[in-house]
């Protein structure tokens, strides 16, 4: 009787383990980020979303996130490109961490939608890097 | 003596077979925070009858710009300060110029020259958004058009 509950019991974590941890999110996401890394860069993805019915260009900027100065050594897979109507599409960003700590703001625009407004969805990502990997 | 044995079988997989039929499940998600801005559609600046004032507010025909902000933590829109980014032909003046809002969900802020920053609460915001220039002299005919800037960004 104890083995039965105690398989029982496996079996109820386990199916809690194995089931999809699904993530319905819309947008630029994630939108924050902090990472403690231990050397000099940093490999992420972000996922853009295009919530219009029609198909968008899209443009990434990436800039500092207290001066707002353009960052130009940041790297994108596709810094511009297409999105499907309605439809995800997953980017990686390259961020180096030359110094003990980096904050870094990510910006999408779909420049097509761009008249009297122009909207940007924003993500604020922050990279510090371990004491080990400094030294 | 193997009857007894058997029968004693049979009890234990009747009873594991009870215990497994009360098997609990679990759905796990997670939700991660994002922010999508979609515009309804742009604004129309009205033209004052004296011709010294475009607005989106006060004026015949003018509309305000509508934006869809649908949040899933709680962020910070900004609605950025206004420019001229289109002028009639001689149009030399600089315009004063301001914006102001409202939303669905209760934002409310008056003209202001400086941006506006809005606490976003998750879940679907929608936002009208006026513009508005006044210049002590006529505006000359021609086209116009203010553009601001609208981010959503971590709060």
């Amino acid at each position: 009787m104890n083995n039965i509950l105690k398989i029982s019991i496996i079996s109820s974590f386990l199916l809690g383990v194995i089931l999809p941890q699904s993530v319905n999110a819309q947008g630029l996401t994630p939108l924050k980020k902090n990472w403690r890394i231990a050397n000099d860069k940093k490999i992420f993805q972000l996922t853009l979303i295009n919530a219009y019915p029609e198909e968008m260009k899209y443009e990434l900027s990436a800039e500092d996130k207290k001066t707002k100065e353009n960052l130009s050594d940041i790297k994108f897979t596709a810094r511009k490109g297409r999105i499907a109507a309605k439809r995800q599409r997953k980017v990686l960003v390259y961020v180096p961490v030359n110094d003990a700590s980096r904050e870094v703001r990510i910006c999408l625009r779909f420049p097509a939608m761009e008249d009297d407004i122009r909207v940007r969805v924003c993500g604020d990502y922050s990279f510090v890097r371990t004491t080990a990997s400094i030294s | 003596m193997r009857i007894e044995f058997f029968k004693k079988i049979i009890v234990v997989n009747l009873i594991a077979m009870s215990v497994s039929d009360a098997a609990t499940i679990e759905w796990s998600g997670a939700v991660v925070n994002s922010c999508v801005v979609t515009i309804n559609n742009h604004g129309t600046l009205g033209v004052a009858i004296d011709g010294k004032t475009m607005s989106s507010d006060n004026n015949t025909g003018g509309l305000p710009a509508s934006v869809a902000v649908m949040s899933t933590g709680q962020n910070l829109l900004t609605i950025g300060v206004p420019a001229l980014t289109l002028r009639a032909v001689g149009y030399t003046g600089s315009p004063l110029m301001n914006t102001k809002y409202s939303s669905n969900d209760g934002h409310q802020a008056t003209w202001q020259q400086t941006a506006h920053e809005v606490a976003i609460q998750p879940g679907d915001t929608i936002f009208d958004v006026h513009a508005q220039m006044t210049d002590s002299d006529a505006f000359p005919v021609g086209a116009y058009k203010m553009t601001s800037d609208v981010t959503c960004a971590p709060n």
